[in-house]
């Protein structure tokens, strides 16, 4: 199985990704340059964490609109598993490949702690590891991740399942504690939190690990 | 009449351009088009969140401006302010291509507005 990591200016979850994908797959998948006009062949792509473009203008708005970003949609509406995390969610929704927007935290403040989240479906390849209703836990590090979309669109979110992940004790402000989102077909996941940063038991947890291993049986 | 003779002129560095490639006729017009550069549309985007979207910040500065004692400022909204000039002299083509810049770019529509003012 061939992976991609997009890797902006800026990015700094990348590396972090990366090893994730390795462990998961056993091939290192192919980190590829913002400014890159074409993708490799690729079965999975991820969008990383970080601050891409300082978050200038707006979180992810520049990243959106890099040349890279063309193919990746591209790949994404032809079917490919994309998975956006953190800045990849915003950079996600600026692409239009997911609705809503990802605002500055309620709080005001940088949120950076591990946070509990609730399985609310388990039957989206980016979930079919876990139970329904089962608890994990990720750690959070943003700014900008309070997920805002009209009550039209979360309606719709919550009645077609889209909803794949939801915080148990809500850490920024997110509308209806949504910490991640499919979209309609099913083969794009933003998700503000981070799994690929509790990979072992030595970086403090696991259920990163059992994320990727499930997200790379169901992809196949 | 300025104005009019600066869009002559425009399209005659443009088409000059064009005709070169972009090469060596680029030198000839450069003072000419320095002066015209007075002439071309400056834009002033003003991008607001929607009215019902929360916003943290414009709280937090009401918050500091009650803090210091100025009682009676309420539903403050932070918003940003783009400006720029826009290779065009002409304020109809000027909004057409800021307006395309504001719906590509420069706002998020599912969060924000915009307006947009023109001036020579």
């Amino acid at each position: 199985m061939k992976t991609s990591v997009i890797v902006f200016p800026a990015s700094n979850c990348d590396r972090d990704a990366a090893v994730a994908l390795e462990q998961a797959t056993g091939k290192a998948p192919d980190m590829i340059w913002h400014g890159d006009a074409d993708l490799p062949a690729t079965d999975l792509i991820v969008l990383p964490g970080g601050f891409s473009y300082g978050d200038y203008l707006r979180s992810g708005a520049m990243a959106a609109r890099s040349p890279i970003m063309r193919a990746v949609i591209e790949k994404a509406k032809a079917g490919t598993p994309v998975i956006g995390i953190c800045n990849g969610f915003q950079i996600l929704t600026e692409a239009g490949l997911l609705p809503g927007a990802l605002m500055r935290n309620a709080g005001l403040d940088f949120v950076c702690r591990t946070v509990t989240l609730t399985v609310e479906n388990n039957q989206s390849m980016f979930s079919s590891v876990f139970e329904k209703g089962q608890a994990v836990n990720f750690p959070v590090a943003h700014h900008d991740g309070n997920f805002f979309a009209d009550s039209e669109t979360l309606d719709r979110l919550e009645s077609e399942g889209r909803v794949v992940f939801r915080y148990v004790d809500n850490p920024n402000g997110s509308a209806r504690d949504i910490a991640g989102i499919i979209n309609d077909s099913g083969n794009v996941l933003g998700l503000m939190p981070h799994p690929e940063r509790v990979i072992s038991p030595l970086l403090g947890g696991v259920d990163g690990a059992a994320f990727f291993r499930g997200l790379v049986e169901a992809v196949g | 009449m300025l104005r009019r003779l600066t869009a002559d002129v425009l399209a005659i560095r443009d088409r000059e351009l064009q005709g070169a490639g972009g090469g060596s006729m680029a030198l000839a017009p450069l003072r000419i088009v320095r002066l015209n550069e007075e002439f071309f549309m400056k834009a002033r985007i003003i991008v607001t969140l929607k009215s019902g979207v929360l916003d943290p910040q414009g709280k937090a500065i009401e918050g500091a401006l009650t803090g210091l004692g100025f009682a009676g400022a309420h539903n403050v909204r932070q918003g940003k302010i783009i400006e720029m000039k826009v290779d065009e002299t002409d304020e109809t083509a000027a909004r057409a291509k800021v307006e395309d810049m504001c719906k590509k770019l420069l706002a998020n529509p599912v969060m924000e507005n915009y307006s947009i003012e023109l001036t020579a």
